[in-house]
């Protein structure tokens, strides 16, 4: 009996394919849920289910998991692993999800697809395979992709289409700053929101890594920057800053402890970017928004008066 | 460059011997790098970035060390995981500690065939491939002997009679191994080393303790950044045993996938896909010591490696269903030595008390 009812953890793949999945599973006829924003809670008992060496993102994945269980069939954990190559590899951690999900929760129905390269596994047939497991034809599933992939194109092409129109219509005499991050840390209720919203307050334009636009150029750029780099989120966001350093004021880097990627991309950014001011914020379980306050608004000060000369 | 070149490449383990057979094709001249010390790793460590594995730091405190001592031309290979950045980020923190080299880095896909090709191009483009590959061929051969004299001396450094018998034979052997030209030189050697060992005494109990050492490679096979952990399993009795040794890495990496299908397979049902690096490995190596009869597994890995990590959750899952005892350890710049020493103790005590019966299963 094919599951009825999925549940879609609000964490890693589903800030950005949550859309997707969710308008596809809907469109053979299974009803998705997504679990709740993270709040205190979901952190709390991703704490107590992860191994504590664990990076921040994977702790929170599993309390949404946790969120979920006992309100849906079935939970989805996708497997992402080797990408096209223009687009990369995701970290191991993508890799390793669907398993760790399983071992952490063995009574737990977990349902996945698998992106992989090294498998022959594009994202459509990982998909339509997921749509066979749930019970639906493959017409049916093929119709309901096709939709799904064109409605999240849209949505996504409408929220870079937001950055640039804010950055087209904001006051020149106003700082901008470029947030760098991963979509699924700065997107988090409680990891980049309230940074972003620090900065918000602070009367300076925020533009974001990933809303810059034309993500192929960007992954190009990243090559050139750093040809060794082979992370498909780290490329775009690195793409990003190559791109965008020359227009903004300062860059806020991202991160979540202890990322893998990220404790060498954020080392290599600094020692290459030397022209603009960048603030490095390490996020962990224990972030004190105090703390949090009084680097993002001494970072908006020191952006300021460079500007003011 | 005008100055000579003069070619370095990172520590691990002995391995040394036959990564200086291979370095000398270049036609520079060789710096192996000092020994591992508390000061290899504070130096690594204060210009590495903040949580970045320990393998990294490690490595870069021997370029540092290395480069001090006269080195120009800086290898580094490239793995599966944050293991394949390395070379650009500790590239440019060398840049920006102001030393003047040429770094060359070794991705090759895995593959030591295709490393070699490359080590070709890229640092002894003037001599021939068949000599490459008879160079390659010779320090496999090296590493070889090496791995089967120490596995020897893992399995018997609890039982020796007389304290550092075993350890003697090690050393000369390995001042002798160095000193090989041939093959067949390295192939004498190893024969007349074990024959050596089977002479020296040791008290094996009829039923010895045996554990399984697996994890990520480069804190398995550096004793330095794994506390001697191995000779502590040794002194409260244990056998121990290693799966992963060099030769086996470069074994495998002819026919990786293949090699990871079959970790997979054996990795079942806890893990179904790759889960990065020596990750599956672990997970697979760890059914199969209980499969064999171990008595418990100690898993190695850095602080916050990625892939280990991963495996981490199905291998607590693995010990609570089969009630298998694993000891878990990370290893990082700062190592409590003591707190290891009373943790190793205590893990051999309970696999004593659990063997005797008394805490049944």
């Amino acid at each position: 009996m094919p599951a009825t009812t999925v549940g879609l953890p609000r964490s890693l793949f589903f800030h950005t394919e949550g859309t997707l999945v969710r308008r596809y599973l809907e469109g053979i006829g299974v009803t998705a849920v997504m679990s709740p924003p993270t709040d205190r809670g979901i952190l709390e008992a991703g704490l107590s289910l992860a191994v504590d060496e664990t990076c921040l993102p994977m702790k929170i994945h599993l309390g949404h998991v946790a969120a979920l269980r006992g309100k849906v069939d079935a939970v989805l954990v996708p497997r992402y692993g080797v990408l096209a190559s223009s687009f990369g590899e995701m970290c191991v951690k993508f890799w390793g999800a669907y398993d760790i999900t399983r071992n952490v929760f063995p009574d737990l129905e977990v349902l996945s697809y698998d992106v992989d390269r090294m498998y022959g596994n594009r994202e459509r047939k990982a998909l339509l395979g997921l749509g066979r497991e749930l019970g639906a034809s493959h017409m049916a599933a093929s119709r309901a992709l096709r939709n799904a992939r064109r409605e999240v194109a849209s949505a996504k092409a409408s929220l870079v289409a937001g950055q640039t129109i804010l950055e087209a219509e904001a006051d020149p005499g106003v700082p901008r700053i470029l947030v760098a991050g991963h979509t699924y840390i700065l997107d988090d209720r409680l990891m980049g929101t309230p940074i972003l919203d620090l900065l918000k307050a602070e009367d300076v334009t925020v533009l974001r890594s990933d809303r810059v636009p034309d993500v192929k150029n960007l992954r190009k750029r990243a090559v050139e920057f750093s040809p060794g780099l082979k992370w498909a989120y780290n490329r775009e966001q690195l793409g990003a800053i190559a791109t965008m350093r020359d227009q903004v004021d300062g860059i806020m880097v991202l991160l979540s402890f202890p990322c893998g990627p990220d404790s060498l991309v954020a080392e290599l950014v600094q020692r290459k970017v030397r022209d603009v001011p960048i603030c490095v914020i390490v996020l962990d379980e224990l972030t004190a928004t105090g703390g949090l306050k009084t680097r993002v608004e001494s970072f908006c000060d020191i952006v300021k008066m460079r500007r003011a000369g | 460059m005008s100055a000579p070149r003069r070619i370095t490449f990172p520590h691990m383990g002995d391995y040394w011997v036959p990564l200086k057979r291979i370095a000398q094709l270049s036609g520079a001249d060789v710096v192996v790098p000092p020994r591992i010390t508390r000061h290899t790793i504070d130096i690594g460590a204060r210009y590495s970035p903040e949580f970045v594995c320990v393998p990294f730091k490690y490595t870069l405190g021997s370029f540092i060390e290395s480069l001090e001592a006269g080195a120009n031309v800086v290898c580094q290979v490239c793995g599966g995981c944050r293991f394949s950045y390395y070379a650009e980020v500790q590239e440019a923190i060398l840049h920006d500690l102001g030393y003047e080299f040429e770094f060359l880095s070794f991705q090759g896909g895995g593959n030591i065939l295709e490393v070699m090709l490359e080590f070709q191009r890229k640092a002894a483009p003037h001599t021939p491939v068949p000599k490459i590959a008879k160079a390659f061929f010779d320090a496999f051969r090296m590493a070889e002997a090496i791995d089967e004299v120490q596995g020897r001396i893992r399995r018997d450094l609890a039982f020796e009679v007389e304290t550092g018998s075993l350890r003697r034979v090690e050393t000369e052997f390995l001042r002798q191994l160095d000193a090989t030209t041939t093959p067949r030189q390295v192939t004498e050697l190893r024969q007349e080393t074990m024959r050596r060992l089977d002479e020296v005494a040791v008290d094996r109990p009829e039923r010895p303790l045996r554990v399984a050492v697996v994890g990520e490679l480069y804190v398995v096979m550096e004793p330095y950044s794994n506390s001697r952990i191995e000779n502590e399993l040794a002194r409260n009795g244990v056998e121990v045993h290693r799966p992963l040794d060099l030769t086996t890495l470069i074994r495998h990496s002819v026919g990786h996938r293949k090699h990871i299908r079959e970790m997979i397979r054996g990795a079942d049902p806890y893990v179904t896909r790759h889960i990065g690096a020596e990750g599956t490995e672990s997970v697979a190596r760890t059914l199969a010591a209980i499969r064999d009869g171990y008595d418990g597994v100690v898993h190695l890995k850095p602080f916050g490696c990625m892939p280990e990590v991963n495996a981490m959750a199905a291998m607590q899952r693995i010990s609570r269903e089969h009630t298998f005892p694993i000891l878990f350890v990370s290893c990082d710049a700062q190592s409590a030595e003591a707190g290891l020493r009373t943790r190793v103790e205590a893990f051999a005590d309970m696999l004593r008390i659990r063997e005797a019966g008394v805490i049944d299963a």
